[in-house]
């Protein structure tokens, strides 16, 4: 079995996750049970998942990924996915995939950049994106 | 004319060459003109590959075009990388799926393959993406199974991809393809997903017999 880990940096309190490997499966779920417990023990501002270092995400880790922003959410904590790249974007579009509920900016600077301004000016944002979500449940919708 | 330079392999490969360098305009007319100047048509672009004559007036081509002598012998070195990767198409491959990371090792292969096959960024990522999902699902619900990938020349160059298993079959397969049936685990997208993301797609099914999907996508012409 692999022993990869995906780190989750701390920085002026924000949680960055930077996925910098071919995900699989389990890693993917062990990143969802480190975030949670991550966000418990540190209660950060904002969560950053930075994936531009995925080059293929299918449905399963597209929805898993949608699951811990939504996870973070929850837990009051605002949540960016950035660097979903090109033809990663085109790639889950044709398929009907969603990101709803999550936001997205296009890398690393941007999302930090929307954390900062984040707090009030989106505080009604958050409470549409929540409905969203959860009128959803975690389940995986087709655009069509 | 312009389109049937892409039609092939080799064709397609040379034109993903030179668009790292030129306009796909500026690399179909570099083509077209290597070609009329070294007497060879479509066809025999992709029997018989690139040769010296053809990498010759490429070359004179990519000097023509090149905006300064970097550019020109960085296309160059391309080139003649190319020039050995399509000495002969890439060979079949048949990944057994079998623990979970065999899903990540099926959709490397695909991506692999596609690349040898002269598809371009976006188009190996929705493959290896296609490939992940029928991967998923075999080790998901069948346990183990096995991918195969191979390159098709009909109605154009192309990938084709397998996906075998000897699970318990999918009893719903039209309300799954049709995208009317939903589960909690995403399967119903995963097949869905899959069948969008290729130009050509069928699934044969029994319960209690196991799934074959037959996928293959094509090459622009």
């Amino acid at each position: 079995m692999s022993t990869t880990t995906i780190p989750i940096i701390h920085l002026r309190e924000l949680l960055i996750v930077s996925v910098q490997t071919e995900l699989s499966d389990s890693l993917v779920e062990t990143l969802k049970d480190d975030v949670s417990h991550e966000i418990a023990a540190r209660s950060p501002r904002g969560l950053i998942v930075e994936v531009s270092g995925v080059e293929i995400f299918d449905s399963y880790i597209a929805a898993s990924i949608r699951q811990i922003a939504h996870v973070a959410r929850l837990m009051g904590v605002a949540t960016v996915v950035a660097g979903i790249n090109a033809a990663m974007a085109i790639t889950l579009v044709e398929m009907g995939m969603q990101m709803s509920g999550v936001r997205t900016a296009l890398n690393l600077d941007a999302a930090v950049n929307m954390l900062e301004r984040a707090k009030e000016e989106h505080a009604e944002e958050d409470a549409a994106l929540l409905a969203t979500m959860l009128g959803n449940d975690s389940s995986l919708e087709s655009l069509s | 004319m312009s389109s049937t330079v892409a039609n092939g392999r080799v064709g397609a490969m040379l034109l993903r060459v030179l668009g790292a360098s030129f306009s796909p305009m500026t690399s179909r007319a570099i083509v077209r003109s290597a070609m009329t100047q070294a007497g060879r048509d479509s066809e025999d672009l992709e029997r018989l590959g690139v040769d010296g004559a053809l990498l010759g007036h490429l070359l004179r081509g990519v000097r023509f075009y090149a905006p300064d002598p970097t550019h020109a012998a960085r296309c160059r070195a391309a080139l003649e990388d190319l020039l050995q990767a399509a000495a002969e198409p890439p060979p079949d491959v048949m990944v057994p799926i079998v623990r979970e990371v065999d899903i990540v090792r099926a959709r490397q292969e695909a991506r692999t393959i596609a690349a040898a096959i002269g598809f371009d960024h976006t188009g190996q990522v929705k493959i290896a993406t296609a490939v992940s999902e029928l991967a998923r699902n075999i080790f998901r619900y069948a346990s183990t199974g096995k991918i195969e990938l191979s390159t098709v020349e009909r109605p154009s160059v192309g990938i084709r991809i397998v996906a075998v298993d000897h699970g318990p079959g999918i009893a719903n397969i039209d309300a799954v393809l049709s995208g009317s049936y939903r589960s909690k685990t995403g399967m119903g997208l995963g097949l869905l997903g899959c069948q969008r993301l290729m130009d050509a797609f069928e699934v044969d099914t029994a319960v209690g017999r196991g799934t074959r999907v037959v996928a293959s996508k094509h090459l622009a012409r």
